[in-house]
């Protein structure tokens, strides 16, 4: 008898918690919604995604380690995303360490770019009469002040490895010791086309460069 | 509903399944040694935002921070543990519990590999893997009770369901992307800088023909792996496609243990019995081939 209860409540058990996997899992639909509540206690156990690489990214970030002398003027710039990508590729298959750094700095740009894209939608809810410019700027403004104010996780982590890049690059770069402030730069260079595909192979090929985030300015 | 209660046809892929996840657990620690400050330390540069779940169990995220060895050192001897089969389904419940920790310390550094790893060891807590592959064989007799056997046949049950899962979810997210849709995000794929794995990506693309059959199939594939995979007649050729479409991401794109992770489940869709037979011949095909090539040769030089 016992043995039996056991083993209904094993396959009840087993039954609710494919039904919510599946729920949960499901795009946003009614159900779904309705079930927010369970579904974020879950999320916090069981959170899961499996939309690799859909949409695929039709760019590539550049994040800018600009640093500034006591007037503000620019002294040096850093292009950080590129290098770490194309050490990754080189040391590859035996990129573990490579891959550390590439996760960690480019799951920090997702956030930043995500975080902007929700602040530019409040934005525009709150002034649809405004210029996209206008509320971009806004937009950027205002996530600036709430990085810091908040800390939020891919900021603080950004920002931490710019220090560190500061500190390691000083000794090599003579031009880094009258630098008094930096700031971070975050920009997309879209790849081009499908149909333009072949400008890939063209040398010296450029692609154009869209600003996405500039921070305020940091004192070193 | 009898078979439920019968012993399962996979004990010895379970056995085999379980020192491979100990081994990929260990690969993944060994890798975080010269790093493990920067990566789970107090003062590393990651930032991560407080846990809900490890307060509710009496952590502190700062807490674990600031004594991460505390955590790590009886990670690493856990897993041996796993991979030999000591302590049986308490040690991969420990291993489990000890990865949720590492996962939720540092989550920049996780991709689904990792996500799916998550599961498929909370599943093998309840299954019976310790028929093969262990330092000592246990005295109690083999369990062989109905409930035993019906944890381990839905422990295996769930590892195949959230694979076919994980497929779906993924190939529909695709249909409903424009760039899936209209059959050129392999292009996109391919050329993403952090995953570029080899030079010669920006020249496979410029192949039209490539990028639109390669961008339909993978999304077809996923869509359909459920249905593929559970038609007998078709099993052999979806899997065998899965090992390719993953090798492919493998050499192009640079994402290791998750590909070896997902092609490792594929060994659940056939039982035990299936997979020693088709050793067996896949052995004897390699016999024959090597008699032919340099046995051959050799008599002829």
């Amino acid at each position: 008898m016992i043995k039996k209860v056991i083993q209904s409540v094993i396959l009840l058990v087993f039954s609710a918690y494919w039904i919510i996997t599946f729920l949960y899992c499901s795009p946003e639909n009614y159900v779904r919604i309705k079930s927010d509540g369970i579904l974020s206690k879950f999320e916090s156990v069981f959170y899961q995604r499996w939309s690799f690489f859909a949409p695929p990214a039709d760019f590539n970030f550049r994040l800018y380690f600009e640093y500034n002398d006591k007037d503000s003027l620019r002294l040096t710039v850093y292009e950080i995303l590129k290098p770490i990508a194309r050490q990754k590729q080189s040391a590859a298959p035996f990129n573990a360490n490579e891959q550390f750094i590439d996760y960690i700095i480019n799951s920090s740009v997702i956030e930043v770019n995500e975080a902007l894209v929700n602040y530019l939608k409040v934005c525009k809810s709150e002034h649809p009469e405004l210029s996209d410019q206008v509320n971009y700027t806004e937009a950027v403004k205002r996530f600036n002040e709430n990085a810091v104010k908040l800390s939020f996780p891919g900021y603080t982590t950004l920002r931490n490895y710019f220090n560190i890049h500061y500190n390691t690059f000083l000794k090599e770069d003579s031009t880094l010791k009258r630098a008094c402030y930096g700031r971070m730069i975050l920009a997309k260079i879209e790849l081009p086309r499908f149909e333009n595909r072949d400008s890939l192979l063209v040398k010296g090929y450029a692609p154009k460069e869209m600003p996405v985030f500039q921070s305020s300015l940091i004192k070193l | 509903m009898k078979k439920l209660f019968s012993p399962s046809g996979h004990y010895l892929y379970l056995s085999i399944f379980r020192v491979y996840l100990a081994l990929h657990v260990l690969q993944k620690l060994f890798f975080f040694a010269g790093h493990t400050d920067m990566l789970f330390g107090s003062n590393s540069f990651a930032r991560q935002n407080g846990d809900a779940l490890l307060p509710v169990i009496g952590l502190d995220l700062d807490f674990v921070r600031n004594h991460y060895w505390y955590f790590l050192v009886p990670f690493y001897i856990i897993t041996f543990f796993v991979m030999f089969g000591i302590g049986r389904n308490f040690s991969i419940f420990l291993m489990y519990f000890f990865l949720e920790i590492f996962q939720r310390l540092n989550n920049f550094i996780l991709n689904g590999g990792d996500n799916l790893l998550k599961f498929l060891i909370l599943y093998m807590i309840f299954a019976d893997s310790f028929r093969y592959l262990t330092i000592y064989k246990s005295k109690t007799a083999v369990r062989e009770s109905g409930t035993a056997n019906m944890l381990t046949n839905l422990a295996v049950l769930s590892v195949k369901v959230h694979l076919c899962l994980v497929y779906f979810i993924s190939g529909i997210h695709k249909l409903n992307s424009k760039l899936w849709f209209s059959g050129v995000a392999s292009y996109y794929t391919m050329l993403n800088e952090r995953f570029e794995g080899t030079s010669w990506n920006k020249h496979i693309v410029q192949n039209g023909f490539f990028v639109t059959v390669s961008t339909y199939f993978v999304m077809l594939w996923e869509v359909f792996f459920p249905f593929l995979v559970n038609t007998k007649k078709l099993r052999l050729f979806t899997l065998i496609t899965g090992v390719f479409i993953h090798a492919g991401i493998f050499i192009f794109m640079m994402i290791y243990d998750f590909e070896v992770l997902f092609v490792a489940c594929y060994g659940f869709f056939y039982s035990d019995e299936e997979l020693i037979r088709y050793f067996g011949k896949a052995k004897q095909f390699c016999i024959k081939m090597y008699n032919n090539l340099f046995l051959r040769t050799r008599k002829a030089g």
